[in-house]
C-alpha cells in the first residue's frame, strides 16, 4: 500500500470517503486520497508516477454537488468534499468503460506470458465483467519482436496511453505515438496526444518520427530506458526476458550489478562519470571494493557480458569508466576513512597478501580489528603480483593501491609462510581469515611432463614476474585455452622466444581467455592451436623436443573436473618445442600440518555461505575455496569471509560505506536522436570521452524507480 | 510496506480455489489465516475455469439430470483403472454437491448444469463471470472473516520441529521471512512451468512439445517443499492435456484459428500421416494423449480446405471450444485470421493450391499426404472410416481448390499431482503416515486421477477438485488445530 498515510502531512485537509473521514495532501485528486487512505478505487490509465490522464473512466466516483459520475483520478480534493466510491450506477459505469477497454483485447489470458501480472486482467477481476455488450474485434495487427529489449503486441494494446506519457512527460523521449494501422497496411499515420479509448480496432501504440510512423524503435529514437514496458499495465509491450517478479526481476533489469561478484551499483558510478563528477564515480566504487585502479586494469568484468547495451550495438566500457574514475577521481585525495572508528581489542591474522587477503584484512581494520597479514612470498599482491604480468597490470598502480590499503593501519609481514593454522590460534589470535591462492600448478599426466623444460604456468610466471633470468627455449608450446596461458605465452614473446604457440581443447570462440587477450597475442606474433589435445611430450637426453598432439572433436568435464575427451581420428601432430608450459589449472598449496579440511580436489571445504570452516572463528577466502577464479571474485570472497569473521567477532558484519553523495537520478532523459547507433568507445579514455560513453548507458535502473501499482487483493 | 505476519494458526501457500477455499473455511471456523500468493494478481489457473463439476447438486435436481454419486464414482475409478485413490475420489464427489451450496452462500452465481461434449452427463456447473467471479467471491469472504492475504510473496519453505509443521518461510521481496504457523496448506497449482520436472515427469519438452496455458510461474513449489519436509510421492507424471492448437502470440485462446484446429475434420502428423479418429477431440484429453505418441516430432496439423472454411463460417463449428463457443457458433473471423497470420509471416498457418504444394510447405512428405488424403476422400465417399471408424457425420472431404495446415501443437492445463494425501488431504510421509499440520490440494495433491484426467465422466473435476480438496483440507486442518490446541 502507499507509503504516505495520513499521519506527518503538511496542512492536510479533511475529506469524507465512503463516510470515513480521511485526511489527504491539499495538491492531492481524489484518487490519491482514496489510495492513501486504503480505500480501492480501480483505476488502469492512471499511475503515480505520470501525470493524469482521465480516458479510461474506470475510477469514476460520486461527488456530492457534482452532477454525474467525476473521474477521481483527475479532480482535486477540496476541504470537506464528500466522496461516495460505490454504488450500482458507479458499478455499471465502471463495468461499460471496462467492457470498451475489452473490446479490442483478446478474450482469454491463458497465454499471455502477462498473466497474474496484468493490471487489465486483475480489474476485470474485480469489477466482475461477464458478458460484453460491445461488440468484440480482433486487431490482428502483427507482433513486433524485432527490438532485441523488448517486445511489443499492439493486439493487447488498450489505449490507456501511460507508455506516451512515460515516453513523453516522465523521460521526454518523444518517440511513441498514437498511430492508425491496419491489418493488412502499412500507410495511414496520425499522432495525437493520448485519446479516449472509445476505441478504434486499428488504433495502436507504435514508434514515431516526425508525425511519421517508422518501423523500428532504434530509428525513432528511443533511449530504451524501459519506462513504457514498465508503466504497461497489459501484455502490449513486454521485455524479451520475459516477465519475472522478486529478486529475478530486479536483476534482469539491471544485470550488470548483480552480475558482479561484488555488486558494485555500476549504474550509478556510470551515471556520476557522464556528468563528470569522477570523485564521485569512484567513491561509488570504493563502497564496495578496495583497488579500484586494479580492477580497471585487469576485471574481467562479468558486468560487461551482461550490459543490456550490448544487445543493442556494444555493451559500455565499464571497466575502462572504472579505470578513468579510478585516476582521475582520485587527484585530491579520495573521500571516507581509512582507518576505523573504535578498536575492537581483537587480533585477526590473514594469511596470504593476495587480492582476497588484502580486501578482508582492509575491511577487518575498518571494523576496528587489529590486522596482521602474512605472505610467504616476499612483496605483497598475491597472483596480482606474481601472476598477471606488469604488462597488463603496471607495478606501481599495483604498489601504491595496496599502500593505500595497507595505510590504515594493517600490519603486513612479507616472507613470513604461515605452516599451521592452529599456530596462529595459539599465539593469541581471535579469528583468522585463510587466503593462500593456488599456486601449485597442475601438469596433465602426458609421457614427458616432469622432463626439463617443462613448467607448470604458475611457476613460470612467478619466475617472469621475479625479475629473475628465466631459461627460455626459442619455440614455446603453451598448453591452456584460459587468461594465464595467454600471459605464459606473451610474456615468453617478451622474454625472447619466437616461437610461441598456445594449444588448448577449445575451438577458438570458446577459449575461456578474454577476447582481447587472444588478439593481443597473436598481434604479437602468439600463434593459436585450438581443438588439440595433447598426448605426450617428446624428449630426447632428457630435454624437450615437442609436444604431440590430436584433434579434438568435442569434449566435457566429468563431476571430477577431469576433461573427457573425443579425438578425430588420424590427426596425430607434433609441434617442435624445447620449452613446454602447462597453463592448466592451479590448486592451493597446503603446508602439511594445516590444520583446516581440504577436498578431494584440494579445496578448502567451507560453508557456501559464510566461508566458514569447521575450526571456530576460521574462514576462507579466494582462490583456495573455488580455484583459479577472477581478481573480482577473489576480492568479493575476501570481503565475504571478513563480513562473517566480524560478525564471529561480535561486529555488525556491515561492511558497505555510503561515500558517494546520493544524488536522485534525472527521470528525464530527453530526446535520443542516433542513440541506438552511438559507438563503443575504451581507447584512452579521459574525462570528456570516458563522460561520452558512461552517456551511452541505458541506465536502465532507472526503471526500479516506477512505483509499481497495487491491485485490488493488495487493499 | 507489507505487514507479514508473525504468528498465525495456518498458513496456505497460494491464492487459488484451493487456497482460497481452505483459507475462507479456516477463517469460517475461528482459525487465523494468512494466504501468501506469488503472482501480483489473485487466483492463479483458477481464474478460467468457466464452470466446475458436481453430482446430485441441486441445480441437476432441478433439471431432472440423473447422474448419481454411485454412478460418477464407479466411471471415474474404472476410467482410471483403478489406479486413483478411491476413498479420496469417494470423498470429492460426495463432497461436490455441498460445495455448490456453499460457493453460492458465498456469493458465487451458478447459471446452468450443462456439459460441453456429446454423451456425457451433465456435470458442469456453469459460473457468472468464471473462474474469476469464484476468486474474487471467496477473496472477499476471506478478507470479511478476517484472514489476511497477501500477493507477491510466495512461501519458500517449511519449518518442522519435532516432526510437526511450525511453520513457513516466506519471500518478501528478496528476502525470507519466517511465519511460524501450527499448520500449511499447500495449494501451489503444480509445476506446469517448470522445465526441468516437466521433462523428468512426463518426457515432453516444454515450449517445444508441450505448452501450458493459464499457468504462469508454477515451478512445484508446494511439491517441492512437502518433498523436503518427507512427504511420499503420488501422481507426479500426469497432466491435464488439454486441445492442439496452433502457439504464439499472435493466436489468443479462443480465436477463430484455434477452433478451426480443434474441429474433426482430417488430422495428419508432421509426416503427413492420419494418426486419429478425430471425433476424440470432443473429450481435449485423449487428443494430447493421441497426439503424444510423435512428440519427437512436436506437433502435428489439421488440415483445412474451402469447402471446410466454408462451412465453418456458415454452418458453424462441431466440436464447440469452450463454453462461449457452442456447436453452431459461425467462425466469421476465420479467413480474415487465416489472411493475418499469411501476411504477418506465421509459421504456423500454410495454403497451397495443391495438396503437394501444402506438403512441401510445411514439411510433410508430399506423397504420403497425397495418399492419406485419397484414401481420407474415399472414406468420406464410401461413407465408412476403414481405418479409425470415426462417425460417418463428419467424413468430409477435401477438395480443394484451396488448401490450409495449421500447426496443431499440444496444450495443457496443468499438472495433476505429485503430493500423496489421504481423503481428509493430509500429506502422507513414506510409512503413509499423516505428517502433522500439513494438508495439500489441487493440483498440487495426487491420488485423484490416473494417467489422464477423465473428463467424459466427470467434466470440470479439475477445478471441483481444487474447491473440494480446498474446503476439506480446511475442515481437516481445523480439527488438527482442536486438538494440538493445548500444545501451543
Amino acid at each position: 500500500m502507499t507509503a504516505c498515510g495520513g499521519a506527518g502531512l503538511e496542512n492536510p485537509l479533511t475529506l469524507t470517503i465512503d463516510g470515513r473521514v480521511v485526511e489527504a495532501r491539499p495538491d492531492a485528486v481524489v484518487l490519491e486520497a482514496g489510495l492513501e487512505a486504503g480505500i480501492y478505487i480501480p483505476h488502469l490509465c492512471d499511475h503515480p508516477d505520470l501525470p493524469p490522464a482521465g480516458v479510461c473512466r474506470l475510477c469514476v466516483v460520486e461527488i456530492e454537488g457534482h452532477e454525474g459520475l467525476t473521474p477521481s483520478c483527475t479532480t482535486p480534493v477540496r476541504a470537506g468534499m464528500v466522496v461516495r466510491t460505490r454504488s450500482d450506477e458507479i458499478l455499471a459505469a465502471r463495468r461499460l468503460a471496462m467492457e470498451l477497454l475489452l473490446a479490442a483485447h483478446p478474450p482469454e489470458c491463458g497465454s499471455c506470458e502477462k498473466y497474474l501480472n496484468c493490471e487489465l486482467q486483475s480489474l476485470k477481476q474485480y469489477l466482475g465483467v461477464e458478458e460484453s455488450r460491445v461488440k468484440r474485434r480482433a486487431k490482428l495487427l502483427p507482433v513486433d519482436s524485432r527490438n532485441p529489449l523488448f517486445v511489443h503486441d499492439p493486439n493487447k494494446c488498450v489505449l490507456c496511453g501511460r507508455c506516451l506519457r512515460a515516453c513523453w512527460d516522465l523521460r521526454g523521449v518523444r518517440v511513441l505515438g498514437l498511430v492508425k494501422q491496419q491489418a493488412q497496411a502499412s500507410g495511414g499515420i496520425q499522432y495525437e496526444k493520448p485519446a479516449t479509448p472509445n476505441v478504434l480496432a486499428e488504433v495502436s501504440v507504435a514508434p514515431i518520427k516526425q508525425n511519421r510512423l517508422v518501423l523500428s524503435l532504434a530509428d525513432a529514437g528511443c533511449r530504451f530506458c524501459g519506462a513504457c514496458v514498465e508503466v504497461c499495465p497489459t501484455g502490449a509491450m513486454q521485455d524479451k526476458f520475459g516477465v519475472l517478479t522478486g529478486a529475478e526481476r530486479k536483476a534482469a533489469i539491471v544485470p550488470c550489478k548483480i552480475k558482479c561478484p561484488a555488486e558494485i551499483d555500476v549504474p550509478r558510478y556510470v551515471r556520476f562519470v557522464a556528468r563528470g563528477d569522477l570523485a564521485s564515480a569512484l567513491a561509488v566504487i570504493r563502497e564496495k571494493v578496495p583497488f579500484p585502479l586494479t580492477l580497471g586494469h585487469v576485471c574481467d568484468r562479468p558486468c560487461e557480458s551482461a550490459c543490456r547495451r550490448g544487445e543493442l550495438n556494444q555493451a559500455i566500457a565499464i571497466r575502462e569508466l572504472k579505470r578513468v574514475a579510478a585516476i582521475l577521481g582520485a587527484e585530491g585525495g579520495c573521500r571516507g576513512d581509512l582507518a576505523p572508528r573504535n578498536e575492537s581489542g581483537k587480533r585477526v591474522a590473514v594469511v596470504g597478501a593476495g587480492p582476497a587477503g588484502l580486501t578482508a584484512a582492509f575491511y577487518l581494520r575498518l571494523q576496528g580489528h587489529q590486522v596482521t597479514v602474512f605472505e610467504a612470498l616476499p612483496e605483497p599482491g598475491g597472483m596480482l603480483r606474481y601472476g598477471i604480468p606488469a604488462y597488463r597490470l603496471p607495478r606501481e598502480v599495483l604498489a601504491q593501491e595496496i599502500a593505500a590499503l595497507l595505510a590504515g593501519g594493517v600490519f603486513l609481514k612479507t616472507n613470513s609462510r604461515v605452516e599451521s593454522v592452529t599456530e596462529l590460534l595459539t599465539c593469541g589470535y581471535d579469528g583468522v581469515v585463510v587466503a593462500v591462492g593456488a599456486h601449485r600448478g597442475q601438469r596433465l599426466r602426458i609421457p614427458g611432463a616432469t622432463a626439463v623444460g617443462v613448467f607448470t604456468g604458475v611457476d613460470f610466471l612467478r619466475q617472469v614476474n621475479s625479475a629473475a633470468t628465466v631459461p627460455i627455449a626459442d619455440s614455446v608450446v603453451v598448453i591452456g585455452g584460459g587468461n594465464v596461458a595467454l600471459d605464459c605465452a606473451r610474456s615468453a614473446r617478451r622474454l625472447g622466444a619466437s616461437r610461441v604457440t598456445v594449444a588448448c581443447l577449445e575451438c577458438r570462440n570458446d577459449m575461456p581467455a578474454a577476447p582481447e587477450e587472444i588478439e593481443e597475442g597473436e598481434a604479437e606474433g602468439v600463434v593459436l592451436l585450438p581443438s588439440l589435445t595433447p598426448t605426450r611430450i617428446q624428449v630426447d637426453s632428457g630435454r624437450v623436443t615437442a609436444v604431440e598432439f590430436v584433434g579434438v572433436a568435442s569434449f566435457c568435464f566429468d563431476d571430477a573436473g577431469q576433461a573427457q575427451v573425443e579425438t578425430v581420428r588420424d590427426s596425430a601432430r607434433a609441434v617442435t618445442a624445447g620449452t613446454v608450459i602447462f597453463a592448466t589449472g592451479q590448486l592451493p598449496e597446503w603446508p602439511e600440518e594445516f590444520g583446516l579440511e581440504v577436498s578431494d580436489r584440494g579445496l578448502a571445504v567451507v560453508d557456501p555461505h559464510t566461508l566458514a570452516t569447521c575450526r571456530e572463528g576460521v574462514f576462507v577466502a579466494g582462490d583456495a575455496v573455488t580455484g583459479t577464479s577472477s581478481v573480482i571474485q577473489a576480492i568479493a570472497s575476501g570481503k565475504r569471509a571478513a563480513a562473517a569473521l566480524d560478525r564471529h567477532l561480535g561486529g555488525n558484519g556491515r561492511l558497505d560505506r555510503r561515500l558517494a553523495p546520493v544524488v536522485e537520478p534525472e527521470p528525464c532523459l530527453g530526446p535520443g536522436e542516433g542513440f541506438h547507433a552511438l559507438p563503443r568507445l575504451d581507447q584512452d579514455l579521459d574525462e570528456h570521452s570516458g563522460a561520452s560513453e558512461a552517456s551511452r548507458c541505458l541506465q536502465c535502473d532507472l526503471r526500479l524507480k516506477i512505483k509499481t501499482v497495487a491491485l485490488w487483493g493488495e487493499y | 510496506m507489507i505487514d507479514i505476519p508473525e504468528r498465525v494458526d495456518v498458513v496456505v501457500a497460494g491464492s487459488g480455489a484451493t487456497g482460497l477455499a481452505a483459507a475462507v473455511t479456516l477463517a469460517e471456523g475461528g482459525a487465523t489465516v494468512c494466504v501468501f500468493e506469488k503472482q501480483r494478481s489473485l487466483g492463479g489457473t483458477s481464474n478460467f475455469f468457466q464452470g466446475t463439476f458436481a453430482v446430485e447438486s441441486h441445480l441437476q435436481r432441478e433439471r431432472y439430470v440423473d447422474y448419481t454419486r454411485d454412478q460418477c464414482f464407479k466411471n471415474t475409478m474404472e476410467y482410471s483403472h483403478w489406479r486413483a485413490n478411491p476413498r479420496l475420489v469417494r470423498a470429492i464427489i460426495d463432497e461436490s454437491a455441498d460445495t455448490i451450496r456453499w460457493l453460492e452462500e458465498r456469493g458465487v452465481v451458478f447459471t446452468e448444469a450443462t456439459i460441453n461434449m456429446p454423451d456425457s452427463p451433465l456435470t458442469y456447473h456453469l459460473i457468472r463471470g468464471k473462474g474469476e467471479a469464484v476468486v474474487k467471491a471467496l477473496v472477499e469472504r476471506a478478507k470479511a472473516v478476517g484472514a489476511q492475504i497477501i500477493p507477491s510473496t510466495p512461501v519458500v519453505s517449511l519449518l518442522r520441529e519435532g516432526g510437526r509443521i511450525t511453520g513457513a518461510l516466506v519471500d518478501v521481496q528478496g528476502e525470507e521471512v519466517e511465519v511460524t504457523a501450527r499448520a500449511v496448506v499447500l495449494a501451489t497449482g503444480g509445476y506446469a512451468n517448470n522445465k526441468e520436472w516437466i521433462k523428468k515427469y512426463t518426457g515432453f519438452e516444454l515450449g517445444v512439445n508441450l505448452f501450458p496455458v493459464g499457468n504462469t510461474g508454477k515451478t512445484g513449489d508446494g511439491l517441492r517443499m512437502a518433498w523436503e519436509v518427507g512427504a511420499a510421492e503420488e501422481g507426479v507424471s500426469t497432466i491435464e492435456m488439454f486441445r492442439v492448437a496452433p502457439v504464439g502470440p499472435e493466436f489468443a485462446m479462443g480465436c477463430n484459428l484455434e477452433q478451426a484446429a480443434a474441429q474433426p475434420d482430417l488430422w495428419v502428423t508432421a509426416r503427413g500421416e492420419r494418426f486419429c479418429d478425430e471425433t476424440i477431440g470432443f473429450y481435449d484429453t485423449p487428443v494430447g494423449n493421441a497426439q503424444a505418441r510423435y512428440k519427437a516430432d512436436g506437433y502435428t496439423f489439421s488440415l483445412l480446405d474451402d469447402s471446410i472454411i466454408e462451412r465453418l463460417m456458415t454452418y458453424g463449428l462441431d466440436k464447440g471450444v469452450g463454453i462461449d463457443f457452442p456447436p453452431g457458433t459461425r467462425l466469421l473471423e476465420l479467413r480474415k485470421e487465416i489472411e493475418a497470420a499469411l501476411e504477418h509471416g506465421s509459421s504456423e498457418v500454410f495454403v497451397a493450391d495443391s495438396i503437394e504444394e501444402l506438403a512441401q510447405k510445411t514439411g510433410m512428405y508430399p506423397a504420403v499426404l497425397a495418399a492419406t488424403v485419397a484414401e481420407y476422400n474415399r472414406y468420406c465417399a464410401q461413407g465408412h472410416d476403414e481405418l479409425f471408424a470415426k462417425d460417418r457425420r463428419y467424413l468430409r472431404p477435401l477438395l480443394g481448390p484451396r488448401f490450409y495446415a495449421i500447426r496443431a501443437r499440444a496444450v495443457f492445463l496443468g499438472t495433476m499431482g505429485g503430493i500423496k494425501v489421504n481423503e481428509r488431504l493430509e500429506v502422507l510421509d513414506k510409512e503413509d503416515l499423516p505428517i502433522p499440520g500439513l494438508y495439500a490440494g489441487g493440483f498440487d495433491a495426487g491420488g485423484m486421477y490416473g494417467d489422464s484426467y477423465p473428463i467424459k465422466s466427470s467434466s470440470g473435476l479439475a477445478s471441483a477438485f481444487a474447491l473440494n480438496s480446498g474446503r476439506i483440507a480446511g475442515r481437516s486442518a481445523l480439527a488438527y488445530l482442536a486438538t494440538a490446541r493445548g500444545m501451543r
